[in-house]
């Protein structure tokens, strides 16, 4: 019986689409002093132990999580010393060794929290094996919980001759809404979030993602001539 | 050691579930004043799903036709028109999201004026619609 993504999207889980996988995450807290300039960020390097190069997300937080911002995503505009930026900012990395949290902050110095969710990505081979963390309460998999359902994945690997302007690379997903995706793009050995590329000390290409009812669309322009990844994920979850 | 690579579905793995999703707007009036070296942002408020979740955004302009754009760091737009000192020019909007307390969630339009005169926005008014989408941390203890 071919998979049928219609009903599917109203499952909490379906064995026809694959789930993400967290490979390793971490949670921690570091200082970060009041930038002086804007390239000032402080990096917590986060050995991960892992055979691939992980897909990360994850969030931080300057007040112990009563507010929280998302890697990938740029916090509220605040009024600084070297005029209106975004603050505070966070940008997260990762390469075959280590998981990069960049940090910023155009206030007070202040501890930051942080938490990283390492992803598996859709380029390892299917024999590939990690040790697996156990659920220190509860069940990993629980019916009472709607699971993010994967309708499209994969990894494109893009030559670009670095020439002036954007360019596009066009998934066509056909489900007829706006779904959530996830893209990052790796790039000289490290991905990042799609349009975290030169944020807050993460460093590379351009990159931005829009959506239509049938497409999802990656606009990039790096910096070099050369190749890099496109990693995406369009859940059937609208 | 466990088997991860070409798993659909592991016990042996933690994963991202859905929490809650909604749609918020705010709009960018279309005759503002940005003084010269200012900032200028415009906010909506979201309250849905759990506090400290995870947040996906995506966002549609009423001037861009039916595309979301995924919202990150570097997300802006240009955005029509401005005059400086009498001169027409383009402008810029950057846009964020995050939670501000509990589960509400705020989404913001920024106007970065660096110039060194008032900046006057005159290409009429603009509707953003966000897209917001939460999803459950894993578990972290």
């Amino acid at each position: 019986m071919p998979a049928n993504a219609a009903s599917a999207r109203n499952l909490l889980l379906s064995t026809d689409y694959p789930l993400d996988k967290v490979a390793f995450k971490r949670s921690g807290t570091v200082f970060v002093p009041q930038a002086t300039f804007l390239s000032d960020t402080v990096t917590v390097t986060i050995p991960h132990g892992l055979p691939f190069v992980p897909l990360c997300i994850g969030s931080y937080s300057k007040d112990g999580y009563a507010t929280s911002f998302d890697f990938g995503m740029a916090g509220p505009y605040i009024n600084t010393g070297f005029g209106p930026v975004p603050s505070p900012a966070g940008a997260i990395e990762s390469d075959a060794t280590n998981i990069y949290v960049n940090l910023f902050n155009g206030s007070t110095g202040t501890t930051f929290s942080y938490r990283v969710t390492a992803l598996e990505p859709t380029t390892i081979p299917t024999s590939t094996s990690i040790t697996a963390s156990p659920a220190t309460t509860g069940l990993y998999l629980d019916t009472d919980y709607n699971y993010m359902k994967i309708y499209l994945q994969g990894a494109v690997v893009i030559s670009d001759d670095a020439g002036f302007g954007y360019k596009t690379f066009t998934i066509d997903h056909g489900l007829g809404y706006i779904p959530t995706a996830l893209v990052l793009t790796e790039y000289s050995g490290r991905a990042r979030l799609c349009g975290d590329e030169n944020a807050v000390g993460a460093a590379g290409m351009d990159a931005f993602y829009s959506l239509t009812t049938n497409s999802l669309v990656i606009s990039y322009d790096p910096s070099s001539a050369g190749s890099f990844t496109i990693h995406y994920r369009i859940y059937l979850d609208d | 050691m466990t088997n991860i690579g070409g798993m659909v579905l592991t016990t042996d793995f933690d994963s991202l579930s859905n929490d809650a999703k909604g749609t918020v707007t705010l709009v960018v009036p279309g005759s503002d004043t940005v003084g010269a070296g200012a900032l200028k942002s415009y906010t909506a408020n979201i309250t849905i799903g759990s506090a400290e979740g995870l947040l996906n955004a995506s966002m549609q302009s009423s001037k861009k036709g039916s595309t979301y754009q995924g919202l990150s760091y570097n997300t802006g737009g240009s955005s029509g028109f401005r005059t400086r000192n009498g001169n027409p020019g383009p402008y810029d909007l950057f846009f964020t999201a995050s939670h501000v307390s509990g589960n509400t969630i705020q989404v913001s339009a920024n106007i970065v004026n660096p110039y060194g005169v008032t900046l006057t926005t005159e290409a009429g008014d603009e509707t953003l619609t966000f897209f917001i989408r939460t999803y459950k941390q894993p578990r972290f203890s």
